[in-house]
């Protein structure tokens, strides 16, 4: 789990065919819920991951609220062999961005 | 005055007083409980309140029909028994966290949508798949009561859809 990002990526290349695991600690807020005092919890969920490896966007999700609280995304690809580097670009409701290097093993 | 009545007086005095006192004690535990209760029943969401604004192709619609319309841009999906949610069963026990895992082995796969008919965010996620990618995706989405998913994927520009009824036993907060 990387400290800063929040973020946990494992790849690993088996048979040709990468299966790349990605879990992001974050709290899906969907707008909806209220805090002790009766107040609304401001809507803030990410709403979008690219994965990009050299200058090619790969795969992109278009995610909603209504994905679970700490998302996970699974994903299998030919496009990444062993050694190869990636970037993971997420970003949130409120306007935020992150990105995070992954290593294929 | 009479000892007797007096001593008989003395210990009544004090022993209503002692009573007195626990019934007090008692009465703002009661209180301070009414308050925790109300407190977490604050914490539940209100049914009523309306979905977020969502200004992107296919999310923050109100009505399932129309969300698969937009995101299939007006065409009518044809049923497939070729799109496999795997890890859903007819059951889930924690509508917070459902896994799910769908795979197909309709070819060239451009997106698939993930889409629960009771959710106040009826689009869960939209994948867009580059051509080096396998048909596999697998995340975990919220589910706020029973419902229906739809999953809607886009082959060789074709829309396809498959349908499973889950029954939530606990609802996910809000979804």
């Amino acid at each position: 789990m990387n400290e800063i990002n929040n973020i946990s990526i494992k790849a690993v290349e088996q048979k040709g065919i990468t299966i790349l695991k990605i879990l992001i600690r974050h709290p899906m807020e969907t707008g909806q819920r209220k805090d002790e005092d009766g107040k609304l919890i401001p809507i803030n969920f990410i709403n979008k991951i690219t994965i990009t490896t050299k200058n090619i966007t790969i795969f992109t999700a278009n995610l909603g609220p209504s994905i679970a609280k700490d998302p996970n995304l699974f994903i299998k690809t030919k496009a990444l062999k062993k050694g190869d580097v990636f970037n993971i670009v997420w970003q949130t409701s409120s306007g935020g961005e992150k990105k995070q290097q992954g290593l294929v093993e | 005055m009479n000892r007797r009545l007096f001593n008989k007086n003395c210990v009544s005095i004090i022993g209503f007083s002692i009573l007195a006192f626990k019934t007090k004690l008692v009465f703002a535990q009661i209180s301070d409980n009414l308050q925790i209760g109300a407190k977490t029943v604050a914490k539940k969401i209100d049914p009523n309140t309306p979905p977020a604004v969502d200004n992107r192709t296919g999310f923050g619609l109100a009505d399932i029909n129309k969300t698969i319309q937009t995101i299939t841009n007006g065409q009518n999906p044809n049923n497939s028994n070729l799109i496999f949610l795997n890890k859903i069963n007819n059951e889930a026990p924690d509508g917070r966290r459902v896994p799910i895992e769908i795979t197909t082995s309709l070819t060239k796969v451009q997106k698939i949508a993930v889409l629960f008919d009771k959710n106040p965010n009826i689009t869960c996620a939209i994948f867009d798949f580059n051509e080096t990618l396998e048909p596999y995706v697998a995340t975990s989405i919220k589910m706020q009561q029973s419902g229906t998913l739809n999953i809607l994927v886009q082959s060789n520009n074709q829309w396809f859809i498959a349908k499973k009824v889950v029954k939530v036993l606990i609802g996910g907060c809000g979804a």
